[in-house]
């Protein structure tokens, strides 16, 4: 009930209360009595009422949460599965979307002034309201006001937090269509940077405000079952009035739609006739009760880059008013292809068709052996609903949502044979990072939220590969120092696997510090997290690493230099070290000063390095210095072309 | 048989006190569930099966109270045939609504409680229509 309306409630209480001053006498108590009664009930409503949010419906300038034909929203699963309801909350998952309110927004809204790439920003709290002040770019004309939006929507709640804006638009009188705050929240370090330094993307992409971006693009996979009801005019998106069943990843998108389950378990004889079957209940999907395909195309339909065929108008309609055809338990790719090659201008993908960002494993499950012949599926290796018995507390486990802490008891439950003697196969001691059969066979090469993150492609080691495709191979990524030729020799060594011919430079130089120096944006990306990776690090040791560090944070790509910065930050003497490298040039050229002066000092420059041996991969002289001449010499050959690894 | 052991209202009173006293102890008992947080009973897991036991504790003690009620209440009519069926059908009601609150609890079928709960609406009818017997004794008056 509005408010309002429920003011007149004490007032009509208090006439009556007049009004039984009027009464005889014996019914003078009765009606004050009354008058009290309601007054009480009246005002506790209010209060209780006071400060609420808006019914959902009754919310403009927004997209709103109501459930799609045939969906429920996951408040109606929590009274039957509370506990799932409670893992699933604890997730990133739940979060992905969150409506803007003091409890959702991380970031710092206390009258912030940023100014991006020109274009000035205020960031404002007013009560429990977010608003940002900047240039109205969709403005007609030449002249752009400046207005004050509300911040509506945040997406992400782990690493980084981006924002969504109302727009303005309301061509149709929708005004449901956001637009994008260019800045991301990065959680860890508490600090804005620009959304653009958050992608490996060149430096001069021009930015724009992504205007119609969350309606049409994120509502796929950040929230459930969404609806963009988009208004196109003359081509363009000129409205929309966008509904989801629920803002982030919820119930429904992986379990199916859930009307008919709940009507069916009203009846509670129904319940307990199921229950005693002991057969799986008709009306639901439980993914981990598919087969292992079926079963990881529910995560693929959004862990996955795809070919949706919106060229076709009627396909491109349809999403528009009904939202994606595909459910749970479905062929997803009945009716969508999967993607494994770039388009020109494109960079997710290595030359031999593996994904490169993080977020699309399906794409990357395709050609694993393992999910092709051995049927692993996403449920082999994580869990959505854990245990209450688990020994990780819930943010332990929402990091990556592991099944059995994510060690090597996932893998062995099918390769048990190497569970008897593992030191055996791995040729390292049980318990190192070498002994864990994910540093070997999912090592951190794809890239995505500003790291290394694991290839989802199962495979083996292979120095073959890296000289194809370029992507590092799992021994140089924990062995940093050591060269492609040397992970050669050892893979023949071990496991009788023949070298290919290796050239003179991968025999003499790091394959690290050959990425670091010669790779594209989107190697340097991996290899500048790397080095801040605590098991990399204890095997490579940290000594020769503030060169290199240094050189990536005048790196010409911003993420590349928010990564070495973060790495830096895990050497000794740079835990507190933070600098502008989002901005102008001069700050970071001083901060990589200032890491190479440090540096000098520590090693003596060239001074007291008595027992120190040379260490020509990664070219450190005997006493110390950097040879500077191959420094430069193999920085002159870094790969420029353009790169855009945009998860 | 003496007038005191054919007294279905002194059956009621000793009743409802030892039911009294049965009830009160789980609810002693579900404290020290609290006390010494039992995943058994306090995970979200087992929401259902806390909101049985819960139940069995609250039936259990205001039906023995309300079979002290009725034994304090209408002793002046102990004669009356509705008093006696009053006092039976308060008796069972206080038997089974809780037990069955209490087994559908311990025996809980994840949210849906255990199939001991089938007792609650058979007790549940026999506390109405104890109430309807024992109303009937009083208007006769």
């Amino acid at each position: 009930m509005p408010t309002d309306t429920l003011v007149l409630i004490p007032v009509v209480a208090l006439l009556l209360g007049l009004a039984a001053l009027f009464l005889p006498p014996a019914w003078r108590s009765r009606g004050a009595l009354l008058g009290a009664a309601i007054a009480t009930i009246a005002t506790t409503t209010m209060l209780a009422s006071n400060g609420q949010p808006l019914p959902e419906a009754e919310v403009a300038e927004r997209p709103i949460a109501e459930p799609a034909a045939g969906f429920v929203g996951s408040s109606a699963c929590r009274s039957c599965h509370a506990h799932e309801h409670d893992t699933w909350d604890s997730s990133y998952h739940q979060s992905m979307t969150q409506v803007a309110s003091p409890e959702t927004v991380l970031g710092d809204f206390n009258d912030v002034e940023i100014t991006v790439k020109g274009r000035y920003f205020k960031l404002m709290r007013e009560g429990d309201e977010y608003w940002v002040e900047l240039e109205d770019e969709i403005a007609a004309g030449p002249e752009k006001p400046r207005v004050r939006r509300q911040v509506v929507l945040t997406t992400g709640s782990h690493n980084m937090q981006v924002y969504w804006f109302s727009s303005g638009y309301a061509v149709a009188g929708h005004g449901r269509v956001l637009g994008q705050l260019p800045l991301s929240w990065q959680v860890a370090e508490e600090r804005w940077i620009t959304r653009d330094a958050s992608f490996v993307q060149p430096a001069d992409d021009v930015h724009h405000l992504q205007y119609t971006g969350w309606n049409m693009v994120c509502i796929k996979c950040h929230a459930t079952q969404g609806r963009p009801l988009l208004d196109i005019q003359q081509g363009q998106v000129a409205d929309a009035d966008t509904r989801v069943t629920d803002f982030g990843i919820a119930c429904e998108s992986c379990h199916g739609p859930g009307a008919e389950h709940v009507a069916a378990n009203q009846n509670p004889l129904r319940r307990y006739a199921q229950r005693l079957s002991g057969e799986p209940d008709p009306t639901i999907v439980n993914p981990s009760r598919l087969d292992p395909k079926r079963s990881t195309q529910v995560c693929g339909q959004c862990h996955g880059v795809w070919d949706f065929k919106m060229e076709d108008q009627r396909r491109m309609q349809a999403w528009s008013q009904q939202g994606f055809s595909y459910r749970a338990g479905q062929d997803v790719e009945a009716n969508r292809d999967p993607v494994f090659t770039n388009k020109p201008g494109e960079s997710g993908f290595w030359p031999d068709g593996l994904i490169r960002t993080a977020g699309r494993e399906y794409n990357a499950l395709h050609g694993s052996p393992c999910y092709e012949k051995g049927g692993m599926s996403c449920l082999s290796c994580h869990e959505m609903h854990p245990e209450d018995s688990d020994e990780r507390t819930r943010e332990e486990w929402a990091t990556d949502q592991l099944r059995l802490g994510g060690d090597n008891r996932s893998c062995l439950e099918c390769h048990a044979d190497y569970a008897k003697d593992i030191e055996a196969h791995t040729h390292h001691t049980v318990g190192s990072s070498g002994s864990s059969c994910v540093n070997c066979h999912m090592p951190h090469t794809t890239y995505g939220l500003m790291k290394g993150t694991r290839n989802h492609r199962i495979e083996s080691p292979s120095v073959k590969v890296t000289m194809r495709t370029g992507r590092p191979n799992a021994c140089n990524m924990c062995h940093l120092d050591q060269t492609l030729g040397w992970t050669a020799k050892h893979l023949g060594d071990w496991y009788g696997i023949k070298s290919p011919k290796i050239n003179r430079a991968d025999e003499r130089l790091s394959a690290t510090v050959r990425g670091i120096l010669e790779g594209d944006a989107g190697k340097r990306a991996l290899m500048a997290w790397v080095l801040g990776w605590p098991e990399a690090q204890a095997v490579a040791g940290t000594d020769w690493m503030e060169p290199y560090l240094a050189e990536l944070l005048v790196d010409p790509y911003p993420a590349v230099r928010i990564i070495a910065e973060r790495s830096l930050r895990t050497l000794p003497g740079y835990e507190a070290f933070q600098r502008d490298l989002d901005g102008e040039p001069e700050p970071r050229q001083q901060a990589k000063a200032e890491v190479l002066t440090n540096w000098a000092a520590r090693t003596g420059g060239g001074a007291g390095a008595a027992g120190k041996v040379a260490r020509p991969q990664v070219l450190m002289n005997a006493d110390q210095t950097l040879n500077v001449d191959e420094f430069a010499r193999l920085l002159k050959r870094r790969n420029n072309t353009e790169v855009r690894l945009v998860e | 048989m003496s007038t005191t052991e054919t007294n279905p209202l002194d059956a009621s009173r000793s009743f409802g006190w030892w039911s009294l006293l049965c009830w009160l102890s789980l609810g002693i008992a579900l404290e020290a569930l609290h006390g010494f947080k039992v995943g058994w009973y306090l995970d979200v897991v087992n929401d259902g099966r806390r909101l049985q036991l819960t139940l069995a504790h609250t039936h259990g003690t205001l039906l023995s109270v309300l079979n002290i009620l009725l034994a304090m209440s209408l002793k002046d009519l102990s004669s009356n045939a509705s008093v006696a069926k009053a006092s039976k059908c308060l008796k069972w009601a206080a038997i089974l609504m809780p037990l069955g609150f209490l087994g559908g609890g311990i025996w809980a079928l994840g949210a849906d409680p255990g199939f001991a709960i089938v007792m609650v609406p058979i007790g549940g009818l026999l506390m109405f229509a104890g109430v309807l017997f024992a109303a009937r004794a009083v208007s006769s008056k």
